[in-house]
């Protein structure tokens, strides 16, 4: 155990970091706690919160902060690597080297996951106090897990960078350049072989780990809102690769690196000259794209005087030596052959790729994919059966044909630089991107990226859809395991009434057993009528858009997570599950006719007060408040895109706040107030009946008076319109959401 | 009991050490002698492991140093730059040599701070530079190794401190059995306190020898005879450098000096006087001796 641990040297190395391990500590803590405190303070003024379960978005927002912490930690305890006597000692000292470093990098982590569940606890603490918030402990142990292992990753490049260099400005510039010299190059390599092939799809290249899915500090960006992000393999898989691989190459270079390395800046000069390349590489390469891209003199100009300064720079920085640094100058020619070569690289590839045509009797199977987006650090969203049916290939004569001339046709414009024009004038008229994977007899797969006429598209999705294999996958619906979670169009108007999630799953496995008792037949005309992706609102057979189940969640393949997102709608067929809803949302129903019978029946006039304020017994009632419950909208917020948020995401309380502010503020008389919806008049849901209320002020010179106005829409019950005794307009245009 | 074969270091182009061989036994103070670059730093740094010799070995008791904690652990190096953690006390910095070394005594690291009169609680890092050196031998000799290196030392130091200093060194080596090893630049400064040494020069031991050997081995010779003379009359003596001036003849000699001074006298001079030499005086003829200009070498 003393070749790589030793306790009194870790406990030496606890107490050399103490100070850098208390600023940070107590920099994240406080950081991480702003956020309950905030909430707890806001809930003791506002007499208590709402009731909330959290989520990882609540949970120490700071914590990516830990990942410029980190680097400090090793600055610190690795400081013996850049100062001469420090060095010198650690190195007589009776340890091995390894021990040395495993004792020193144990302590470092000792201070940062200590710092990390500190704080993860504090706010589990904070939160525990206000008795409204329900937080599970499975949600921090996973921020927890997940940000040690992120530190763990981003502390490989840091001691790497310190055992290959001997002073703090050059252990934080190859710090960074091992961070990102890699992606920076491979970014700019693939938007130049992107440019030169647009046809090549490099998401699915040997390139494709360089993909920012990959890459796990932007997974920190993504953990907060998806903690599916641990069920990505690929992710972890490549990220625990890298990791071992860097901290064995660190264990590597600390054992062999002489101590008279410290105070230089690096242990030889052939990795001065590398460091320094690397360093200039990028904008070298930048210089070459931008002109490729057809950018003018001036920028070739520019960049190439930016490009040696960052040369120069970087060796006058760590070197601190004039005459060293300007016999670096034949050093430069590295960056530009590398540059000649990347270029050379991409050309090669570009012939590579547009030599690759086939004909149809080559092509054993085809199939389209959904696309991956390279340098997104959230994943691209597709319906279930998308999603499903991607690994699906159809293995047809006509389908090859279609592919095989649309490979043809792509590689010509690609040849003859038609294809951005070709882009221009008719992708959205009558083509459309496609990726393709073409299965060849030979075996071979190739994957591209083609312009395919909408109508080839079609002939060919119809093929697929055909086969018995697409049809047993399409026609599934997602299984608890594969769904995250479940939203109900309305699902407001569920709470009030039982445990909104519990009457959420009754109604979706009501749906769900309503559904698997259909034909295959029924099912397919279902699904391609009712199971939607989330693209804008939804008049489907003039279906109200409140019926239907969101439904997310994530499948994994090989290539990592794919999240899903599909609405499924509730036709009438399914009667059950209709009926389960209008037997939940009763309640709220009942509610709302007794407003509007209250109205009928002037129960209302004192509405206003005579002081501007509404009553409050009006609002209360449980569907009041909600965007699409019962909404009160002043006519001042009316296009206030701010306040129709906070609507949309408001409390109960939030409409008759904000009208109570306005009607206080109201300043003109004769102007519109403001108007409310009351849908769910009718026991049948899928009536599109709206009420509107239109307040005005008028100031008559005795004082201001409220005058009502009703509007109708929809299908209104012929009691309602005979009860308001014809004093009511109708609101022909209203739509589901009259105020977009 | 140490011992270096052929052993070479590089850095870069430079060769600091160049086929050293030298063996040091146990229980000595070995004073390491040399001239600015002569390779005495790393000839100390390579003994206590912070270098892997490029070429050759280097072993104690049998054992190669370099990376083998066991050796290392009877070894404490105290450098020409010393080494303390920032803001840190002496109390401080012996909770660290403790963590490092088993066998630290508090005992004796207070015993000695008391001698010394340094206050433990004072920052070391604010101290003048000889009270950080006295700092530093405090805590190796608190470390109680077998083997105690210390480069240029009595830098800094006052005379009375260097003396204390020489002292508790030297007392360590008599009671503990140690074997102490000292370089310096100064001959002067080594002369009264090592046993042996050893002159590094262009990164080789040219000359290593016992120090009370090389006092007693060479010696100043003032003779006069009544008749005429020359250096020929002395054939059969061992003479490292001869004048004559008229009839007086001074010449630096080796071998017994008892001897000697019979057979002269039995020669019946007009005047005979044999001298000591001071141990700079030695090194000068046995450099010349060995065709070294000693004003090149130190």
């Amino acid at each position: 155990m003393k070749t790589i641990f030793d306790r009194k040297l870790y406990l030496v190395g606890l107490k050399k970091i103490k100070l850098v391990g208390i600023i940070c500590g107590i920099l994240l803590i406080v950081c991480n706690a702003l956020v309950p405190v905030a909430s707890l303070v806001s809930g003791m003024m506002n007499g208590g919160n709402d009731e909330a379960t959290l989520t990882a978005s609540n949970y120490a927002v700071a914590s990516p902060l830990l990942l410029l912490l980190v680097p400090m930690f090793f600055l610190s305890m690795f400081s013996f690597l850049n100062h001469r006597n420090e060095s010198d000692f650690y190195h007589s000292i009776p340890f091995k080297r390894t021990c040395i470093l495993g004792s020193f990098t144990a302590a470092i982590f000792t201070w940062v996951f200590g710092i990390l569940f500190a704080s993860l606890l504090l706010n589990g603490v904070l939160y525990a106090a206000d008795p409204a918030i329900h937080f599970s402990l499975l949600i921090p142990l996973q921020l927890f897990a997940f940000f040690a292992f992120v530190s763990l990753y981003v502390g490989s490049f840091v001691l790497l960078a310190m055992t290959l260099t001997g002073t703090t400005v050059s252990n934080c510039a190859v710090s960074l350049i091992l961070f990102f010299f890699v992606r920076i190059i491979s970014a700019i390599t693939i938007e130049m072989v992107e440019s030169l092939v647009p046809i090549l799809d490099v998401a699915y290249s040997p390139l494709r780990f360089m993909s920012t899915r990959y890459w796990l500090p932007a997974a920190t960006f993504r953990i907060y809102y998806d903690l599916s992000v641990f069920r990505d393999v690929s992710l972890w898989v490549y990220s625990a690769v890298v990791l071992v691989a860097l901290y064995a190459l660190s264990v590597w270079c600390f054992c062999r690196r002489k101590s008279e390395s410290a105070g230089k800046s690096a242990v030889n000069r052939g990795l001065q000259h590398a460091f320094r390349c690397a360093f200039t590489l990028p904008l070298a390469l930048l210089t070459v794209f931008g002109v490729m891209e057809g950018a003018g003199a001036a920028f070739a100009v520019v960049m190439i005087l930016v490009t040696l300064m960052f040369y120069y720079l970087y060796e006058l920085v760590t070197v601190k030596k004039l005459r060293q640094t300007l016999l670096s100058t034949p050093f430069l020619l590295v960056p530009a052959l590398c540059c000649a070569l990347i270029v050379g690289g991409c050309y090669l590839t570009r012939g590579a790729v547009l030599e690759q045509s086939f004909t149809a009797d080559q092509i054993e199977s085809v199939r389209f994919y959904n696309h991956r987006d390279f340098w997104g650090v959230f994943d691209t969203t597709y319906t279930y059966e998308l999603t499903k049916t991607d690994g699906i290939s159809v293995s047809d004569p006509e389908a090859n044909e279609i592919i095989a001339n649309a490979l043809d046709d792509n590689i010509r414009m690609v040849r003859t630089n038609d294809f951005n024009q070709y882009y221009v004038d008719h992708y959205y008229v009558d083509s459309r991107n496609q990726y393709v994977e073409i299965q060849l007899k030979s075996g071979r797969k190739v994957r591209r990226q083609l312009r395919i006429p909408q109508t080839d598209i079609n002939r060919v999705e119809k093929l697929r859809q055909a086969s018995d294999a697409y049809r047993e996958v399409f026609l599934q619906l997602p299984s608890d395991g594969e769904i995250n979670s479940i939203t109900f169009g309305d699902q407001d108007i569920l709470t009030s009434e039982g445990d909104q999630n519990r009457n959420i799953r009754d109604l979706w496995n009501t749906f769900v057993a309503e559904y698997e008792a259909l034909s295959d037949e029924e099912k397919l005309a279902y699904k391609n009528q009712y199971a939607l992706y989330r693209t804008g609102y939804f008049d489907v057979d003039g279906l109200t858009a409140e019926l239907y189940f969101n439904v997310s969640g994530t499948l994994y393949d090989s290539y990592g997570s794919s999240p899903f997102e599909t609405r499924y709608f509730i036709p009438s067929e399914f009667e059950r599950t209709r009926s389960l809803y209008a037997e939940y949302t009763q309640p709220v129903r009942d509610e709302v006719r007794q407003v509007i019978q209250n109205f009928v029946d002037g129960k209302y006039d004192t509405l206003f007060d005579g002081s501007d304020k509404p009553t409050t017994s009006f609002f209360n009632f449980s569907g009041n408040g909600l965007w699409n419950g019962v909404a009160i909208y002043p006519s001042e917020y009316y296009e206030n895109e701010s306040y129709r948020s906070s609507g949309m995401n408001g409390t109960a309380n939030a409409a008759p706040d904000v009208l109570v502010t306005n009607a206080q503020n109201d300043p003109e008389a004769g102007k519109e107030f403001f108007r409310m919806l009351l849908p769910y008049l009718t026991d049948t849901p899928e009536d599109n009946s709206y009420l509107y209320f239109w307040f005005s002020v008028v100031d008559d010179g005795t004082g201001r008076h409220y005058n009502t106005i009703f509007g109708l829409s929809g299908d209104m019950p012929d009691e309602l319109k005979n009860a308001l005794d014809g004093n009511w307009y109708d609101v022909p245009d209203a739509s589901v959401y009259p105020y977009k | 009991m140490i011992q270096a074969e052929n052993v070479t270091m590089k850095f870069d182009d430079f060769v600091a050490l160049n086929q050293l061989n030298c063996s040091i036994p146990d229980g000595c103070v070995y004073g390491l002698v040399g001239s600015n670059g002569a390779g005495k730093s790393t000839f100390l740094r390579l003994i206590s492991g912070v270098y892997r010799p490029a070429e050759g070995k280097i072993e104690i008791d049998g054992h190669a140093v370099y990376e083998n904690p066991d050796v290392k652990k009877q070894i404490v190096y105290i450098p020409d730059e010393l080494y303390f953690l920032p803001q840190a006390s002496m109390n401080r910095m012996a909770k660290l040599y403790a963590a490092v070394y088993e066998t630290f005594s508090y005992e004796r690291f207070t015993h000695l701070t008391q001698t010394f009169g340094l206050n433990p609680t004072v920052n070391i890092n604010t101290v003048s530079k000889g009270m950080k050196r006295q700092a530093a031998t405090i805590l190796a000799l608190a470390a109680q190794p077998r083997y105690l290196y210390f480069d240029e030392t009595f830098d800094g130091l006052d005379p009375v401190m260097r003396n204390l200093v020489k002292n508790v060194i030297y007392n360590d080596v008599v009671e503990r059995k140690a074997t102490a090893i000292i370089s310096s630049h100064s001959l002067r400064e080594l002369e009264d306190t090592c046993d042996q040494l050893a002159l590094l020069h262009k990164g080789g031991i040219i000359f290593e020898s016992d120090i009370q050997n090389l006092k007693t081995s060479l010696f100043k010779v003032q003779v006069a005879f009544s008749d005429t003379y020359g250096k020929e009359r002395f054939d059969g003596f061992e003479m490292l450098d001869y004048t004559q001036k008229g009839s007086v003849a001074t010449f630096i000699a080796r071998g017994d000096r008892d001897a000697f001074r019979e057979k002269l006298e039995d020669m019946r001079p007009l005047l005979l006087d044999i001298l000591p030499l001071s141990l700079e005086e030695v090194f000068l003829y046995e450099m010349e001796a060995l065709g070294y200009a000693f004003k090149d070498v130190l």
